[in-house]
């Protein structure tokens, strides 16, 4: 059985937000769920410490079994993620 | 429940060093400093009602050379030491005060030392006149609580004051009426509990003064070794910068803080080959910065071992055994970017890797310049088992590449606006014929001029190689 937690992102995604947002997400993640869709459509800029975190992530979800998908993200995030490689990490949906 | 603690501050401070118990001792006396004026305010309402009693007094003949005159003329001295003591606290807030410290420290002495001499004596010659504790108990709560004291003086002050204020109640308490009784049943509490108050906030203040300065040496201790951790992070990058007729290389490292996660490296391996590396770790700061050296440590060691296995190691491979090898135990998924490449100074032969990094950009010698594609490669540490491969390039003589970090693209100016890609290539080109060096500072050059004193938000970093420079 798979499950999906669903987790809205705002503003920035850098040093300073990172953790707090590693926080949630690990405790949602920590729950039934296998697998987590991040709205990213309200996240303004994503620093490498942000995708140290999606990375993160993705990986505790990939153990579970599941995956990390964002879904709406901006084109220039989306530009973001395809340059580091990460995106068959980090699944991008529209 | 837990007993008031009366030596407290006399115990924390008889246990310091010097150092320590000096700090303590400014900031209290800074503490007091900026207290007195307010007093001196309280007081010359105080010394203006003390002025009519005297007057009155005087009317009376009361100053006379019987015991009780010479008493009251002992306490009509003290009215006036009281109202000396008024200048130099008020003179606390002149400008002359703030601008000589020792000045003021002596300023801050006279006034403590008329004020509390001529408090005591007032009390102590009620207490002799007509045996009333009462008032000596006030003043002594008032110094208690406010000023902080020399902490010897203060077990003595806290003792006096629990003392008179039993003997407060004992000798009026006792064959009196009811409610008189309550009163300064009262009034004796009050003056014990100012006591213990007192000593409580001024051992209090004492520790976090002392807390304060512990904190203030250990941040000043890491400011240190964090500034030779950073002198040592830039020793680590490579010098001198090789310029020979064959090629010339140079680069730069700079922070954006005083470690930075950013890194060049440049060396000749066994086959004559120049092996090249411009990375960016994710992050900034110390765990950046400490990552990027094993970063710099593993593509070193990798690409030896591997120049010393085969005469010409592939790149690609290289890369991948790099990516396997930052990923092992890197619980925290640090990852690092990066462009690898291998260039051979006597063919002009250049293979790079593009690990999720800036694209290079290739000068030629007629100031063209051209952003190289590479296929997309994966950030160095983040998956294991990646695939790389390299792209290979035949440099012209006088070519130059060029090899960044975002530090210099998304440098931003007072607009908030990046640097970009498009400006890098603006600065560089119709540079015909200009070598490694001047590429570099060129670029930086356009880069400050851009940002306009705006602080640096990310490491910038940038080598670059010239193949053939024409030199002279």
């Amino acid at each position: 059985m798979s499950l999906t937690e669903k987790y809205q992102a705002v503003g920035r995604f850098d040093a300073s937000t990172s953790a707090q947002h590693q926080a949630e997400l690990v405790r949602l993640l920590g729950g039934a769920a296998t697998s987590l869709e991040v709205d990213f459509s309200r996240i303004e800029f994503l620093s490498s410490a942000g995708l140290r975190v999606l990375l993160f992530i993705a990986n505790e979800a990939h153990k579970k079994g599941g995956t990390l998908q964002l879904t709406g993200t901006r084109a220039a995030i989306r530009e973001v993620i395809v340059a580091v490689g990460f995106d068959d990490i980090v699944l991008l949906k529209d | 429940m837990q007993i008031p603690d009366w030596l407290g501050e006399s115990r924390v401070m008889s246990a310091l060093s010097a150092d320590e118990r000096r700090h303590v001792e400014e900031r209290q006396q800074q503490a007091n400093a900026s207290l007195a004026p307010y007093i001196g305010l309280a007081c010359l309402i105080f010394f203006s009602a003390m002025v009519i009693i005297d007057i009155e007094r005087y009317r009376e003949h009361l100053f006379n050379l019987s015991l009780s005159g010479i008493a009251y003329s002992l306490v009509a001295v003290c009215h006036i030491t009281l109202a000396l003591s008024i200048v130099p606290a008020l003179a606390l807030k002149s400008r002359r005060a703030a601008e000589d410290r020792t000045l003021a420290a002596r300023w801050l002495r006279w006034h403590q030392v008329l004020l509390m001499g001529s408090l005591l004596t007032v009390g102590c010659v009620a207490v002799l006149l007509d045996g009333k504790f009462m008032r000596l108990g006030s003043v002594l709560i008032v110094v208690n609580l406010l000023y902080a004291l020399a902490w010897r003086c203060r077990f003595a002050v806290n003792a006096t004051s629990v003392l008179i204020s039993s003997v407060f109640v004992l000798r009026n308490g006792a064959g009196e009426a009811l409610l008189p009784m309550v009163a300064f049943g009262e009034m004796a509490a009050v003056i014990c509990l100012c006591a213990i108050g007192g000593a409580v906030i001024h051992r209090d203040r004492v520790q976090f003064y002392l807390a304060q300065y512990r904190e203030s040496l250990y941040l000043a201790r890491l400011r240190e070794e964090i500034s030779v951790a950073a002198q040592l992070q830039q020793s680590m990058l490579p010098a001198p910068w090789p310029a020979t007729h064959e090629f010339a290389v140079h680069g730069l490292m700079r922070p954006a803080k005083d470690i930075g996660g950013d890194f060049y490296d440049h060396f000749i391996i066994q086959n004559g080959a120049v092996c090249l590396v411009a990375a960016d770790v994710c992050g900034k700061g110390i765990p950046a910065g400490l990552f990027s050296m094993s970063a710099k440590s593993a593509m070193r060691a990798t690409t030896i071992q591997s120049s010393t296995a085969t005469a010409a190691p592939d790149p690609g491979r290289l890369v991948a055994g790099v990516n396997n090898l930052l990923h092992e135990g890197n619980e925290d998924l640090l990852f690092v970017t990066a462009i690898y490449a291998l260039y051979q100074p006597a063919s002009g032969q250049l293979d790079f890797v593009n690990a999720g990094h800036v694209k290079p950009l290739l000068l030629n010698r007629d100031g063209h310049a051209r952003w190289l594609d590479a296929p997309k490669g994966c950030a160095l540490g983040a998956r294991a088992g990646r695939t790389y491969s390299a792209v290979r390039i035949d440099l012209q003589v006088g070519d130059t590449v060029l090899l960044i970090t975002d530090g210099i693209t998304e440098a931003l100016n007072t607009e908030f606006e990046e640097f970009g890609m498009d400006r890098v290539m603006q600065a560089l080109e119709g540079a015909a014929g200009i070598d490694a060096k001047a590429c570099i500072e060129r670029l930086l050059s356009a880069v400050d001029e851009f940002t306009g004193g705006v602080e640096q938000s990310d490491d910038i970093t940038c080598i670059a190689v010239c193949h053939q420079p024409a030199w002279g």
